[in-house]
């Protein structure tokens, strides 16, 4: 197990899923399956790069205009990493169905996704990280993090004035 | 142009869901923790009795805490001339305190009313505006009215919040 910990910018994470939850919603209001499928695109996109898929709008966009404020804390970037790959296989699955027309199943699971990306945004509890750290308790290979101290798994840490 | 409407109406109804349930959440985290009426709550021990407070949960690492919120609480404690005390509580430091009263995220602020129990939650940035609301609505009752009265009488409160020495929060018992 490794408890050594990362700084990493929350105010990044809350953009991407704030984006996510934006057009997925939009997409399920105009029933418009490509919008599900951008998000998909840029979560994967995201996911292979190991970092938020929207970050760009970020780092290009918001944080430079002073829109969006850094919130850098000490935490494991990996779990976030692995929450969203996480989504991107829901999603994946709900832009299939919608694309086989199961339609039901399709934005039942967008739904899901917006679900959990609000759950984190809202209330700070990341479902995928919840997961990522119940799998590294039971050794499973590739998930070898621990929870910041004091954090209950998945919890967004309360932040750590480390160095 | 019907679809569309449906489509917006049940996304409506369920971030409304969404919204219920959140609200619930928190009217269940007051409910517990002023379960312990008659006992000063873990955090709370070095307040003045009979006068309103905001609990403030805050990291060092918490920058809209900085630049916003801390700002906004001395606004508050200005305006409101001794009829509120703001505790400052740092989740890094009081991480037993910050779990006693279910903090997720900071900044987190409670509103108290003047008989030490919890009225209000509020998780993330909160204008100077809400606060003073939510604590205007703790006024409600005689006796809460007479204290905040006298302490407005008896002059200005402290300049700067109370600010709980590091690792007191360990012992959570409330106390009698």
């Amino acid at each position: 197990m490794d408890n050594k910990l990362q700084k990493v910018d929350h105010a990044a994470l809350r953009v991407n899923q704030t984006f996510i939850i934006s057009l997925s919603l939009l997409g399920f209001i105009f029933s418009a399956w490509w919008l599900p499928a951008i998000v998909l695109a840029v979560m994967a996109y995201g996911t292979l790069r190991k970092q938020p898929g929207f970050k760009v709008i970020y780092t290009g966009l918001l944080k430079p205009r002073g829109w969006v404020k850094p919130d850098v804390i000490n935490d494991n970037p990996e779990p976030h990493v692995f929450a969203q790959g996480f989504g991107t296989v829901v999603l994946g699955i709900a832009v299939l169905a919608l694309a086989l027309d199961a339609g039901v199943l399709g934005w039942s699971l967008v739904w899901l996704v917006i679900a959990l990306a609000s759950l984190n945004l809202f209330l700070g509890f990341c479902a995928g990280c919840a997961v990522y750290y119940w799998l590294a308790r039971l050794n499973v290979p590739g998930f070898g993090k621990t929870a910041p101290a004091g954090t209950f798994p998945g919890m967004r840490p309360k932040g750590t004035s480390g160095p | 142009m019907n679809d569309v409407l449906a489509r917006t109406l049940l996304a409506a109804a369920l971030i409304a869901l969404g919204a219920a349930a959140y609200w619930a959440w928190n009217r269940w985290q007051l409910r517990r923790l002023g379960q312990a009426r008659g006992t000063v709550l873990a955090g709370l021990e070095n307040t003045r009795p009979g006068v309103a407070a905001v609990l403030y949960f805050t990291t060092p690492d918490c920058l809209v805490c900085k630049t916003a919120q801390k700002p906004a609480l001395q606004r508050l404690e200005a305006e409101m001339r001794g009829g509120v005390q703001i505790v400052e509580i740092d989740a890094t430091v009081d991480t037993a305190v910050a779990d006693y009263w279910g903090v997720l995220s900071v900044p987190t602020t409670f509103v108290i009313d003047a008989h030490g129990q919890p009225r209000s939650i509020n998780h993330g940035l909160t204008s100077k505006e809400k606060l003073q609301r939510q604590l205007e609505a703790t006024f409600g009752s005689p006796a809460a009215n007479a204290n905040a009265a006298v302490e407005l009488e008896s002059g200005p409160a402290p300049a700067e919040p109370i600010k709980r020495p590091a690792g007191s929060g360990e012992k959570l018992e409330s106390k009698s």
